[in-house]
């Protein structure tokens, strides 16, 4: 048996057990990213003597008697959008390549906390925006499935680590669909939580309305897990606080357990979501997953979404939007890239040079679109606007979802594309993101599953979305689904 | 779409797709302090053209009553009490600064 | 022609939270550069805001006192602009739903009473300090003061002379320190304003073009600077020229303004409902919570001394213009059961040790008790007025306490006829000239010989049995 090809409670449980010790699972991870990485590239940092001391270390709690949780010791991967102290955290961009946060984001500290041990940052579409994890400054990581493939974005090194083995799971964040659409292009379970169910602080911003930190792992179950650590009240992020709905973990916990079942649970299956442009294997896979599900005792019925194809322009106005002021921040002065040795007229050339050397086209090109849409004039036409079908859209979801417990579709119109064909047209890409970009505009949690595989071996995901702060449910069809099928089980030949 | 329906944003290319008005591609840059050449204006029109030109779907849709939406759900009232807690250590911050003087941050000269 | 003078104030007040707006660190003023920052208030990637409950408090407060309707769901926007002295290169404001708007202040001119109109109250946070650097051309940046919270209390134009805007501002001034919301200081930059200012015609009913003066540091400048750009607006038109709508800077030492480099791209700031903030839900309870537990306010504690207290218009009015000086009196005159003498130590000594020292009167170290004793021992005639006034001194300077004070130097004041009648017939003899002139009816000689007494005695003389026991033994002489 390979260390690498457990799921993150398996080895926990070994850990735990004493069959494998910490620092072993570790060393086995660390050779693992040894011997693939170099053709993945999943990472922009690895810290192997860091990570085996935190082994050791936690070995010893562990020897102490100290009560960890039950992933303690498992070797995992945070995406480099997320802070953590004294690491440096890239966010894949010329601007903060050499930018090392002074304090840990409350996520990464609270799976510190109980005992993760963490082997390095994973690669991800500059600041987040993308779909490929081709904007990075770090170069391109390549799906584990077929190199020439991308892995998806933006947290595309988080999901092909775990994809080949080299994280046992690993925390991305989600958007517009980049946790859920990197899991789906490379195979594994990836869990998108309810906005707020996770504190965003130290996440460094994208769309602050859109953005929540979530796992992905092999398993529905590993994600519930991780979800269960990293969820709950922050007093340091404002749309995460004891006041607002929290997550339930308790009952999430109970999800992860086996012998789950989904009878009775009603699931609808919107037509809007099998349009023009779905690639058949996609539908057919997607179809049997539904199919599956009524097998083992739900309900699946058809049922109609408003607004999926508007949620697009919805999503871009508002992401960027919001980017635009976050990312305004990034001016070379306090820290981050400044341009050296040449002159500058002002104050005002001084900003451009150092924003316009420091970010990607991409970014540039995102926040171009954001500050259109807030500059004045402009305001009511766009940014407004799709605030207020932001409205109408979670209205229609709201509505659906009082009548089925989860929804059911694709996580992506197609497997995924060929590295270098989707960056020519930006407007092509963003229309990829169809599927997911709802569950972020509506705040639901949304749960990618692997449901089997295109003609030429590439995975296909399917995607569950639930109930507000509902992550019980998710978790629990995941669990049920998995039990009963083993696409999760299959991994790449590396 | 014709033309006479967005006269505030640009002009049609040669494939019927809106470009926007370099003055306008360039006035966003001014505002977002970005500094594109010519060469990026020029696709920049087209690129962002071609954007706004699909979002322009959600330009029909009957918005009239709908209150804007802030955030995924409805929250309120997240404060903190007025406790002081220990700041950061100044060298923390000049750590993270690429030039520094006497505890500040150095930058470009902006006394006029 | 004649004109007329439009002004309208934005005045900025950085409200006395021991944290600041969006994060736990210190708001204390100076302190070394970028000592009371962190990754919040600094904007570090992946930092965020929670707001602090008590600039809410304050803010309510404020609106109370200033009869504004207060935004039962009040929110904040990012208001977009690059400068070093702004880590996030926005600030966290209020554009769309501010917490106040439609409130007044009533002030006394010449004229009358006069309302003046808020147009509205906003809560935001405070940019960083920049100080520029001669010696290497650059600018230096400190944080400390960026997320210190501050108050936007825009008035309406419905100001009409440099008078009017100085009175209305110090009436709003010594009503944010009675509230207890700020402290006001000009000289620490905790109360700022900008003054817009327009001319037009006497009679018009329309508004001339305003221009916006920034960088004035004491009310004596605002004034100051009103007066001038009322001027150069009225020989602009004159002359038939034109005036500019733009932002111009005061500079005290020319004691005239200029205009600041207008921006190209005129400030589109791109404000948006701020997606790190939640909204704040302004509850009847929470009003009427924060209204039950307000200060009360200058105008009602003035009506108070007068009526329970006898003290003149005049009298209550300086007592009331800082909240330490009426605290400081209300005690002590409770304590010592004399207001009146009460108001003549704060009005007399207190206030002249204020003026000397140039500080804000809760910097004097006056308690209340040691004020109260020092009137009690005049009125017992323990001391004498003036040996009490360099008491006053020495509680001020060595905060010593009063009563042990007069022990440790013997200052009790004399009151044995023996001993004063010994020492005026000491000084009667040694000044024969005196009594000559006392004779030739010069009341001078008199003061001359109670002032010499005095001195022997080291100012101890009960100075009404001096003046009794002198007179007698002149009138023998």
């Amino acid at each position: 048996m390979d260390i690498y090809t457990l799921s993150a409670l398996e080895l926990g449980h070994k850990i735990a057990g004493r069959e494998i010790s910490a620092p072993e699972a570790t060393q086995a991870m660390l050779d693992r990213i040894t011997a693939t990485d170099q053709t993945v590239k999943a990472y922009l940092t690895v810290v192997p003597e860091q990570a085996l001391a935190q082994a050791a270390l936690i070995q010893q709690r562990l020897d102490n008697g100290e009560q960890l949780m039950p992933l303690a010791g498992v070797p995992m991967a945070i995406k480099d959008n997320i802070s953590t102290k004294g690491l440096r955290t890239t966010c894949g961009s010329k601007m903060l390549w050499d930018y090392v946060p002074p304090y840990n984001a409350t996520a990464a500290d609270r799976l510190l906390a109980g005992g993760a041990v963490l082997l390095g940052k994973t690669n991800l579409d500059e600041f987040a925006m993308g779909n490929t994890t081709e904007t990075s400054y770090g170069g391109i990581t390549t799906n584990p499935w077929a190199s020439d493939r991308v892995p998806g974005g933006s947290s595309g090194g988080s999901a092909a680590a775990v994809a080949a083995g080299e994280a046992v799971y690993a925390l991305g964040s989600d958007t517009g669909g980049s946790i859920r659409q990197p899991a789906s292009y490379c195979g594994v379970t990836g869990l998108k939580p309810t906005y707020g169910a996770v504190s965003r602080f130290g996440l460094v911003a994208y769309g602050s309305s859109l953005d929540q930190i979530g796992p992905l792992a092999k398993t529905a179950a590993d994600c519930g897990a991780i979800l269960a650590q990293i969820a709950g009240p922050d007093s340091k992020d404002s749309t995460a606080m004891p006041a607002g709905r929290n997550l339930d973990t308790t009952a999430l916990l109970k999800s992860i357990e086996p012998g789950q079942s989904v009878k009775g649970l009603k699931i609808g299956i919107p037509a809007e979501y099998f349009g023009e442009g779905l690639q058949p294997e996609v539908r057919t896979a997607v179809e049997a997953a539904a199919a599956q599900l009524a097998e083992l005792g739900a309900t699946v019925e058809p049922c109609h979404l408003p607004l999926v194809e508007e949620g697009i322009a919805t999503y871009y106005l508002i992401a960027t939007a919001e980017a635009s002021a976050n990312l305004a921040r990034y001016d070379g002065i306090q820290y981050g890239f400044r341009p050296t040795g040449q002159a500058y007229e002002d104050l005002a050339d001084f900003y451009a040079q150092a924003r316009t050397e420091g970010f990607g086209p991409e970014v540039r090109r995102r926040i171009m679109l954001g500050t259109f849409a807030l500059s004045s004039g402009y305001y009511d036409a766009y940014y407004l606007k799709a605030l207020k079908v932001r409205k109408l859209l979670q209205q229609g979801y709201r509505e659906a979802l009082s009548r089925f417990d989860l929804l059911i579709g694709p996580v992506a119109p197609t497997t995924a594309p060929k590295i270098g064909t989707t960056l020519s047209d930006p407007l092509q890409g963003y229309l990829a993101d169809i599927y997911t970009v709802a569950a972020n505009l509506t705040g639901l949690p949304g749960l990618s599953l692997p449901c089997g595989f295109d003609q030429i071996g590439l995975p296909i995901g399917v995607q569950l979305i639930g109930r507000a702060f509902d992550e019980a449910t998710l978790v629990r069809t995941g669990v049920t689904y998995q039990e009963a099928t083993g696409y999760h089980r299959q991994s790449p030949a590396l | 779409m014709s033309q006479t329906q967005h006269p505030d944003l640009g002009n049609l290319d040669q494939q019927g797709h809106l470009t926007l008005d370099p003055i306008l591609v360039k006035k966003v840059a001014r505002l977002a302090r970005l500094s594109p050449n010519e060469q990026e204006l020029d696709s920049l029109s087209h690129e962002l053209g071609k954007i706004l030109e699909h979002f322009q779907n959600i330009e029909a849709l009957e918005t009239d009553n709908v209150e804007p939406t802030y955030h995924p759900q409805d929250l309120l009232d997240s404060v903190r009490p007025d406790q002081v807690q220990p700041s950061y250590d100044q060298s923390v911050f000049m750590e993270l600064t690429p030039k520094h003087k006497d505890g500040c941050l150095m930058v470009p000269r902006t006394f006029e | 022609m004649s004109y007329e003078t439009v002004i309208g104030l934005e005045v900025h007040v950085e409200l006395s939270t021991a944290s600041k707006i969006f994060c736990s660190c210190e708001t204390t003023f100076g302190g070394e550069p970028n000592t009371h920052c962190c990754p919040v208030c600094t904007g570090l990637p992946g930092a965020l805001p929670v707001l602090n409950e008590q600039v809410v408090d304050y803010a309510i407060r404020t609106c109370l006192a200033t009869h504004c309707a207060i935004t039962p769901l009040t929110r904040f926007d990012r208001k977009n602009y690059f400068y070093p002295d702004l880590p996030k290169a926005y600030q966290i404001s209020q554009l769309h739903k501010p917490i106040g708007r439609n409130g007044h202040l009533e002030i006394e001119t010449a004229e009358g009473l006069k309302k003046i109109g808020i147009h509205e109250i906003h809560m935001e946070e405070d940019a960083g300090k920049l100080i520029h650097d001669p010696w290497e051309d650059c600018t230096l940046v400190d944080y400390n003061r960026c997320g210190v919270p501050l108050l936007e209390i825009v008035s309406e134009p419905d100001l009409r002379s440099a008078e009017e805007a100085l009175i209305y501002l110090e009436k709003l001034r010594s009503i944010l320190q009675f509230l207890g919301v700020s402290d006001c200081r000009m000289e620490q930059g905790s109360l700022r304003a900008d003054v817009n200012v327009s001319v037009r015609p006497v009679g018009s009913q329309t508004f001339g073009t305003r221009t916006e003066m920034k960088n004035m540091n004491s009310f004596k400048a605002i004034g100051r600077a009103i007066v001038a750009e009322a001027k150069r607006q009225i020989d602009l038109i004159e002359d038939g020229k034109t005036i500019k709508q733009e932002t111009r800077r005061w500079d005290e030492n020319k004691d005239s303004s200029f205009a600041m480099r207008s921006k190209e791209d005129a400030m589109d700031y791109r404000y948006f409902p701020d997606p790190d903030l939640v909204a704040i839900n302004i509850t009847p309870d929470w009003i009427e919570r924060v209204r039950s537990g307000l200060a009360e306010l200058p105008e009602s504690r003035r009506a108070r001394y007068i009526a329970d207290w006898q003290l003149s218009e005049y009298e209550a009015g300086v007592l009331t213009t800082h909240p330490a000086i009426a605290n400081l009196f209300e005690e002590t005159a409770t304590l010592s059961g004399r207001p009146k003498d009460a108001a003549s130590w704060m009005l007399g000594e207190f206030m002249q040790a204020a003026k000397e020292q140039e500080c804000e009167p809760q910097d004097l170290h006056m308690p209340a008790q040691s004020l109260a004793t020092l009137i009690a021992r005049v009125a017992e005639g323990v001391v004498n007025r003036n040996t009490a006034k360099k008491i006053f001194t020495q509680i001020l300077e060595n905060k010593v306490d009063p009563d042990a004070y007069i022990e440790q130097n013997g200052l009790r004041m004399v009151s044995n006829p023996d001993a004063l009648k010994d020492k005026i017939a000491e000084i009667i003899a040694a000044n024969p000239q005196s009594i000559v002139d006392y004779k030739a009816g010069k009341t001078k000689a008199m003061g001359f010989l109670v002032g010499q007494v005095m001195r022997a005695m080291q100012g101890k003389a009960d100075p009404q049995l001096l003046n009794e026991l002198l007179k007698d033994a002149l009138d023998r002489a």
